[in-house]
This record gives structure tokens, sequence and C-alpha cells, in this order.
């Protein structure tokens, strides 16, 4: 018998450590990277779903009041927010969205009790919380009132009804959260005002 | 002799397998630095997007809007539970009245810094930004400028500071203009969001109609220290040292816009 000699395989076998040991770093890093990927492709794409929900409802940043009627035919005319708002129901399956209009008051004291501003503070860091978070919990209290009716200004792909907390995306674990804002006109019965729409989309 | 070639083999595949480790160490550390750093443009794009969506929707919002014709009233009154409009009109339609009553922006200076900072507040802590206006012969009528940090950088412990400026030409430029100017100091600001809206204004002399353009421009950027000299501009907030027309003396005396001296609310 040959002194030393373990078989084909077992001569090897100290090989096989560093072998086995790439393997694992490289189907590590194939996960990660494919995880990495899908996820950030996710987010871009509801980064530009919501900037295209932005875009459906502010138009030429006017919009013309909640409902107002053609000239010909019967319906709201193609600036109303109904009519945009119901073309964002029927095209936007992918993701969950609300979108809605807070005043913009010229006087900065007149301003709601809400953080206007969602990029001066990045997720993670302390006192983070999304512009939109206050508009999602109560949204009846932020939409303008007098205007049309409060409330009517919000457009959603669920349902306003009394379980909508429950449906909160902000503070979910493991729920991408998007939010945009936009000025835009707002023709009322007094004069045409500057609005904040707010746009949020979560999956 | 055949225990050390033994021996040899065996070492030959450990080598092998550490060439292979090497190699495939390589690859995960590339295919890892990729992935951090993949759309990182996307991102900066995306950003951008948001960026120019929201100036021109800015400058759109801006115009539309009302705005009372006495600019130190409000757009509505209240009276008992009604609400009163007060006298009103579209805020461009003021500027057009404004510019054609001499050529420049006197009368609705604060009307219009009022209606930027309204439409610019939702960003107004993390973008700094610029507002101009100037006619067909490249002069600016109007120059308002945002900064919320200090010279150090550092956010402001007070209020952001907003200025009237009223950009020069270099004298030790040949062909200088004011809009150079401006165009220097945007340069220096870091990556900017431009947009654009170009205002045809009709006005009839005696029996012909004749046509002048305003060009409106807002540029915003992430906040960072700016050096705002380079645009002659004076603190809004403080009447003694923001009169636009300073450079105008009448009397020895400067000359200061009464519209500009109300800019401290």
């Amino acid at each position: 018998m040959q002194r030393g000699f373990l078989g084909p395989i077992g001569d090897d076998l100290p090989a096989l450590i560093p072998l086995l040991f790439a393997l694992v770093v490289f189907f590590s890093v194939f996960t990660f990277a494919f995880t990495s990927f899908d996820q950030k492709t996710q987010l871009f794409q509801m980064h530009l779903t919501a900037i295209n929900i932005g875009r459906t409802i502010k138009g030429a940043s006017y919009i013309s009041g909640y409902c107002n009627p053609k000239l010909e035919g019967t319906g709201c005319d193609a600036l109303s927010f109904a009519t945009k708002c119901n073309q964002l129901k029927r095209d936007i399956t992918q993701v969950r969205f609300m979108a809605g209009l807070i005043e913009l008051p010229l006087n900065k004291d007149e301003e709601p009790d809400i953080i206007t501003n969602f990029f001066a503070s990045s997720p993670g860091s302390p006192g983070y919380l999304p512009a939109d978070r206050p508009f999602y919990d109560d949204p009846e209290d932020v939409i303008p009132a007098g205007v049309e009716g409060p409330g009517e200004f919000i457009c959603s792909s669920i349902p306003l009804d009394d379980e909508l907390a429950d449906k909160n995306p902000f503070g979910l674990r493991g729920v991408d959260v998007v939010s945009y804002i936009f000025p835009v006109a707002l023709e009322t019965e007094h004069a045409v005002k500057p609005m904040r729409l707010v746009v949020i989309v979560w999956r | 002799m055949a225990l050390s070639f033994l021996n040899e083999e065996g070492q030959a595949a450990i080598t092998d397998a550490l060439y292979f480790l090497t190699i495939v160490v390589g690859l995960s550390t590339f295919l890892f630095v990729f992935s951090v750093s993949y759309g990182n443009l996307v991102d900066a794009k995306i950003r951008q997007a948001f960026e120019i969506d929201y100036t021109t929707s800015a400058l759109k919002t801006l115009f539309y809007s009302s705005a009372p014709r006495d600019a130190s009233k409000t757009l509505t009154i209240k009276e008992g539970s009604e609400c009163r409009t007060q006298e009103i009109d579209y805020l461009l339609a003021l500027v057009k009245e404004d510019y054609l009553n001499g050529a420049d922006i006197n009368e609705t200076n604060l009307l219009l810094s009022k209606n930027i900072k309204t439409v610019m507040r939702p960003l107004e802590k993390s973008h700094d930004y610029l507002y101009y206006m100037f006619d067909s012969l490249g002069n600016p009528v109007f120059v308002f400028l945002h900064s919320s940090v200090d010279k150090d950088g550092s956010a402001r412990d007070s209020e952001d500071a907003f200025y009237y400026c009223k950009p020069r030409a270099d004298p030790n430029r040949v062909g200088d203009s004011p809009l150079n100017a401006i165009r220097r100091f945007s340069s220096g600001v870091g990556e900017i969001a431009p947009s654009t809206i170009e205002s045809l204004f009709y006005y009839k002399t005696g029996i012909t109609t004749n046509e002048t353009k305003l060009t409106s421009r807002l540029l915003i950027w992430p906040s960072k220290a700016i050096d705002e000299s380079l645009l002659n501009c004076c603190n809004a907030s403080n009447p003694t040292e923001c009169c636009i027309e300073k450079e105008i003396v009448v009397d020895e005396q400067y000359y200061c816009n009464p519209a500009f001296l109300d800019c401290i609310d």
C-alpha cells in the first residue's frame, strides 16, 4: 500500500475546500445581485408610474374643476379631475395609488400642519416622515373644503372607506412607497388657486 | 519516486482550486459592485425628470393663478359666512399691464415673488431656485433668488433668504450682458433643472398692433452655498437694503420701489 495515498478523490480533498468556497461566494453574490436588480427595477417602475400619474392628473397644470360638463354630449370635460381620475383607474393596474389636491395657500401661516418637503429628510434618518402621510391618514381633512365638497379631489385605486387606515402603506414592512408633489392651478368658484397635487404609489 | 509524483499532483489540484477561487472572487466583486451601483444613473434621470416636471408645472401654475390687483390684499375676503372675491385678475395679465406700462416690472414685484414662493414651497428646504424674466433684447426685468443654506453650506437657522437681483454686465468682458451674468451664476450652482415659458404680449399704439415678448425662466438645483453678489442682489426681507432701482439716483437719494418695501412679510 502506498503511504499517504487516500484515493483519487481523497488526495484532492484539500483542493475541494477553496473550490466549494468559491462556488458559495459566487452564488451568494449572484443571488444578491439578482434580488437587487429586481427590487431596483420595480422601484424605478413605481417612480415612473407616480410621475405619469402626476402628469395625467395635472395635464397642462390646469384643472377646471371636479366635473365640468362637456359642451356637447354628456359627462365631464377633458380638463376635469374626474375624467383624468377615471382614465387612471382604468390604466394603472400594476400598483396601488392615491392622488389628490391639497391647498397651497399664498400665506405660509395658513399652511396645513404637514411636512411639505419629502426630500428634506431621507428614509432611515431620524424624524423621517413622508410628506403625504397626513394626506393618507385623513385625506378628507386636507382636501380643500368648500370647492366642490370635501374629499372630492381625491383619486384612489382603493376604496375610500372606513378601513382605509388599515390599508395604510406607510409604516408597513416590506412595502415600497413612492410619493411626489406637483404644483397645479385649480379653477374654483372665486378664483384660480395654486394647489399641491400629491401622488402616492405603493406595491 | 511514485509518492513524490502523487504529492505534486495534489499540489497542482490545490493550486488550480486557488486560481479558480481568485477568478471567482474577482468576478463576484465585480458583480457586487455593479449591482450596488446599478440604477444610480436611472435614479438621477428620474429625479431630473421630476424636477423639470416640477419647474414646468410651477411656471404654468404661477401664471394661471389669480392674483389680487392690490398686492397687499388677499384673493378672497370673508364677510360673515360669505366668501367675497376681491378685485382680481390672472397674474399674467397683471404682469403684462405692468410691463407695458414702462418696460419694467414695478407694480407686480411683490405679487410675483409671493406667488413664486407659494408654488415653490414644497421644495424650498431641499432646493434653491432662481426665477427671472427677460425681454426680447435679453434685458432681465425681474430676477428673484431663493437660498436655503448659509455661505458655509449649512442649513439656515432662521428663515430662508430671498433676494431681488439686478444683474449687471461685467465691464471687463467684451460684449458681456446681464443675461450672461445670470448664465455665469447658474453654471456655478451645480446640476440645474430649467424650464422656460415665453409670453407674447400684444398691444396697440394708435391703429397698429404691436407685440413684445417676455421670457420667464425658472432654474432649480439642490441647495448649496451660493454667491448672490454675482447677481447684484439685495435681501428681500431687508427693506433698507432692498431697492431694485438702487442704481437710479434721484436728488442724490436712492429710489426705492414702494412695493419692495412691503416685501418684509
